[in-house]
């Protein structure tokens, strides 16, 4: 092994391909972020009422999480198949034939139909993150609100989300954290293709690890991933002007 | 009274329409998985979408044999279980600690478990094995504790300090009037109110361990001692996929995860109020 | 209550830590009681015929030497390589290890992880075709035997669907080929079942025998070692070859979205009219298709101007057994004695019983598929390199990548032979 200084770091900038997982990766962080923590937000709010049958919703909500991303990935490619995938097939039996669409054979579309399933996958998670948090919300504050006449909305918006408001924080720095080095579904899915449109870093890392047996430059590829998650939680931090990370 | 109960004839409805539309999205991969796991392999390639005409036994009786799953299965329960236990035990301490506590340099300690979220797991396969080898931990049962424990620590410990924080601290400060000491507050106060975040843990990292692969793939060679994300991986060859025995075996392997979020799940829900009246 | 959740906890933990003792016993390789233990890495996890083959020679070599054993550890193929590399990278080799030809295996050995096989060599130098056996050497040495052949380009078609366009036979020339797209275009029926998800299909079952039917086989060793350039000609024609069939419309519209085996399905369910796969696929289509008579096999077509031999087809050697070069002299013995077990005759007939086609001369009888006994056949016209078997990794990444850009139409095949002979220089 030689030491070649910042070398790798030097190549990795100049690679378009590099560019294109990072360019790619951002739009998963954005995704997760602002679908999975409100739709998980929502139901969490949702489900914490006095329901009927809101333990069996909650258990199914949770069901993404347990399954394997191999299920997940055979699943959701029929799903999206453009010849006999549930989407097209159920667009054309209602006329709209001109909707239909390769929805991960096209690369202008691949990325998007992806991250449906990414947000999809990962909802549950923060779905009983949210539910553990609006536990610890005394039962009082909420009845004396409703006593002084607020709305359930004002109720949410004034009492609730800022009470659980650490815990919005941390689910969105495990977000952001996970979807830097997200790989299994991606991987499964589309393989990063088609032509690198669905590629994010972990993947473009994996690669130049383990099949183009570019070690050196995979880590360079990994340091970068860390340095990149630091920044954005910095930044967020910052945003939510709190103490801690 | 009233007037609350016109608004939720309102509401429900819609309620129930948003919460049945996700339910069905959540539930068609898992039927779907089950029943392609009744398909021969001749079935499943002319057929993916309908009922099996005729329903195979046998993919499970493949699975189970040929990829060894009771086996697996005993050492996927052993290392989840274990890895789970002493996971959330670290983690509800030091959780303990950085909520309840201002001390030099807790900042810095916070950020430093920030830091095992931030790597991307397939960079620390070869280090993490180098550095297992040289400390002579590869292939024995307790190999995988280590690193299952390192990565899900950030994790733990980012859920249970966010819900510890919340706390009013007002339960705590009687305690100490009445002259509890620390561990007995952090036994009897402190864990029973964070029982739904507990039990979010305690699921969260049960299923991380039960599906981890890649450091089960390169830590341990010896087939008495893999778990079970790697006997599935087993029906996908080079160039063939025995896919109904792969759902088969997915199928029987989220049996047991299943039925550990529903022994967790009540805790979640269960108000924090009721558990610390019982105490 | 509230304890219930931690009690429970902690006794399945007991119980699973009691019931966990048994399987914690440590097993080093080497030398123990006189047995020398020699640990075989595999893939050989699926439960198929040819993997049947193999794991019984083993079991048979064990219960015949008292003094030596194979310890057999098998990883799914998608992982083999991540966990070769990690081990690799921690100096934990195994003894035995399968390999694959071409920069699989040539990475291990200049790092010195082999031991090249030239002392036991001489064994198959006769049964074996020099130019198979090459294609497990590395700077001269022998580092494994193979097994098994893999012709990459094979034509799999359905007599029924081409008869409904109006072929009887199937065409032999490109232009032709193109005739009967088009006639089953006109039929609706798909013409080629293709799963190029995993994007290695049309580099390796399309391109390494269509560029060579345009270029000659002399073509790539050639552009490596800086005697020629991948911006020529006739292999951008061939390139060329997989754009024209794009817009021909030859190819089901989600290509690029399934993997190959699902494409074989597609196949197999009677929904396409070919599909062009490697000899791998022989066995599953024998095994699933309904009626086999309806299946015929073909080569690629010839194409016009040409230069290079237009019977060939690419292939490359298979089922190789490498050995850690960490041996001790004792072991390194033992593992010979293994090697000359294992690839005898025996194994060759049994593989050739499993439908695999080998690289020595078999016996065949009447129960042999009429398929294999085709597919068979076309060995004698010689093999062509298998590209991604030839190709350092990221050019195979950069044509594989490529192709699949030209079927989207992202990039032009003057583009990506350029691509790729920019990145070989700069290899160097």
């Amino acid at each position: 092994m030689t030491f070649v200084g910042l070398a790798n770091f030097v190549e990795l900038l100049k690679d378009p391909d590099f560019w294109n997982s990072v360019k790619n990766n951002i739009l998963v962080v954005l995704a997760s972020v602002f679908g999975q923590v409100p739709i998980a937000l929502l139901i969490a709010i949702l489900l914490n009422r006095k329901l009927k049958g809101s333990r069996l919703f909650r258990t199914i909500g949770f069901l993404p999480v347990v399954l394997s991303t191999v299920v997940i990935s055979i699943t959701w490619n029929l799903v999206y198949n453009s010849k006999y995938g549930l989407i097209n097939e159920f667009l054309r039996s209602i006329g709209l034939d001109f909707l239909t669409q390769n929805w991960l054979g096209d690369p202008d579309l691949a990325l998007y139909s992806v991250l449906v399933v990414i947000v999809w996958q990962f909802v549950g998670l923060y779905l009983i993150i949210f539910l553990a948090a609006l536990q610890n919300i005394p039962n009082e504050v909420l009845e004396s609100a409703k006593i002084d006449g607020a709305s359930e909305w004002v109720t949410t918006w004034k009492i609730t989300i800022p009470m659980i408001w650490d815990t919005i924080l941390v689910a969105i720095v495990l977000c952001i954290s996970g979807s830097l080095k997200t790989f299994d579904l991606i991987y499964v899915m589309t393989n990063g293709g088609p032509a690198h449109s669905t590629e994010v870093m972990a993947i473009y890392m994996f690669n130049e690890t383990f099949k183009n047996f570019n070690y050196g430059y995979g880590s360079a590829v990994s340091v970068f991933i860390f340095l990149f998650s630091l920044v954005l939680i910095v930044i967020v931090r910052k945003l939510f002007k709190l103490k801690g990370i | 009274m009233r007037i609350r109960n016109t608004k939720l004839t309102i509401t429900t409805p819609i309620i129930y329409v948003i919460l049945t539309i996700y339910a069905i999205v959540n539930v068609y991969p898992i039927i779907w998985m089950a029943i392609n796991s009744f398909k021969s392999e001749q079935e499943f390639a002319v057929n993916q979408f309908g009922i099996p005409k005729k329903f195979v036994l046998e993919n499970f009786m493949n699975a189970w044999e040929i990829a060894n799953f009771g086996v697996l299965f005993k050492n996927s329960i052993f290392v989840s279980l274990a890895a789970t236990f002493f996971t959330v035990l670290i983690g509800a301490l030091a959780s303990y600690f950085l909520a309840r506590f201002e001390f030099k340099f807790s900042n810095v300690v916070y950020g430093f478990f920030a830091f095992g979220l931030l790597i991307p797991i397939h960079s620390t396969l070869v280090p993490i094995f180098i550095l297992m080898k040289n400390l002579d931990l590869l292939n024995k049962p307790y190999t995988l504790l280590f690193p299952y424990i390192a990565f899900h620590l950030p994790i733990t410990i980012f859920v249970l300090t966010s819900f510890m924080k919340a706390f009013p601290k007002s339960i705590e400060e009687s305690a100490v009037i009445d002259g509890a000491g620390l561990f007995r507050r952090f036994w009897s106060i402190v864990l029973p109110m964070s029982r739904p975040a507990l039990a979010t843990v305690i699921i969260l990292n049960f299923i991380y361990n039960w599906n981890e692969f890649a450091f089960a793939l390169v830590l341990i060679n010896d087939q008495n001692l893999q778990t079970l994300p790697l006997g599935l991986a087993n029906f996908a060859g080079q160039f063939t996929t025995n896919y109904g025995a792969q759902m088969a075996g997915l199928t029987m392997s989220i049996i047991p995860i299943i039925v550990f979020y529903l022994l967790f799940e009540k805790n979640i829900v269960k108000g924090m109020t009721a558990g610390a009246v019982k105490e | 209550m509230r304890r219930v959740g931690l009690a429970v906890l902690s006794l399945l933990l007991l119980l699973a830590l009691a019931a966990c003792n048994d399987g914690g016993e440590e097993k080093a390789s080497g030398a123990k009681n006189g047995v020398i233990e020699l640990t075989l890495w595999t893939d050989w996890t699926e439960d198929r015929p040819e993997n049947t083959v193999y794991k019984d020679m083993i079991s048979k070599f064990n219960k015949q030497h008292d003094d030596i054993k194979i310890v057999l550890e098998t990883i799914p193929h998608d992982q083999y390589e991540t966990k070769l590399r990690t081990q690799a990278a921690g100096n934990q080799l195994p003894d035995m290890m399968r390999v694959w030809p071409g920069e699989r295996t040539s990475v291990l050995v200049e790092s010195g992880a082999l031991l090249p096989l030239d002392p036991i060599i001489d064994q198959w130098k006769e049964s074996i075709p020099e130019s198979i056996l090459d294609d497990y050497a590395v700077k001269g040495s022998y580092y494994a035997i193979p097994s098994n052949v893999s012709l990459t380009s094979l034509i799999f078609y359905n007599k029924e669907l081409l008869k409904k366009a109006g072929y009887s036979d199937f065409p032999t020339t490109y232009e032709d080929l193109k005739k009967l797209i088009v006639a089953l275009n006109k039929e609706g029926i798909t013409p080629i079942s293709l799963g190029n998800k995993a994007t290695w299909p049309l580099q390796s079952v399309y391109i390494s025998t269509i560029a060579d039917r345009f270029t000659g086989s002399d073509f790539l060793p050639n552009v490596l070692s800086g005697k020629g350039s991948f911006v020529d000609k006739n292999f951008i024609q061939a390139l060329s070859v997989i754009d024209e069939l794009t817009k021909l419309n030859a190819f089901n519209e989600d290509m690029n979205t399934i993997d190959e085996a699902t494409a074989r399905n597609e196949f197999i369910k009677g929904s396409a009219a070919m599909h062009f796969a490697g000899s791998w696929a022989i066995g599953p289509i024998l095994d699933n298709v309904e009626n086999i008579d309806n299946i015929g096999v073909a080569p690629l077509p010839t194409f016009e101007g040409g230069k290079g031999e237009p019977s060939s087809i690419s292939g490359v050697a298979g089922g190789g057994i490498a050995l850690s070069s960490q041996l001790t002299k004792e072991e390194q013995e033992a593992a010979f004695e293994f090697l000359k077990f294992y690839y005898s005759e025996t194994l060759y007939q049994n593989l050739v019983k499993a439908n695999i086609i080998v690289p020595v001369n078999v016996e065949m009888d009447s129960q042999t598929p009429a398929i294999f006994k085709t597919a068979n056949s076309f060995v004698q016209g010689g093999l062509a390199p298998v590209y991604d078997a030839t190709l350092p990794a990221e050019l195979t990444d950069i044509i594989n990548n490529g192709l699949q850009a030209i079927t989207l139409g992202e990039k032009s095949p003057k583009e990506l032979a350029k691509e790729m002979q920019d990145a070989l220089e700069k290899m160097k």
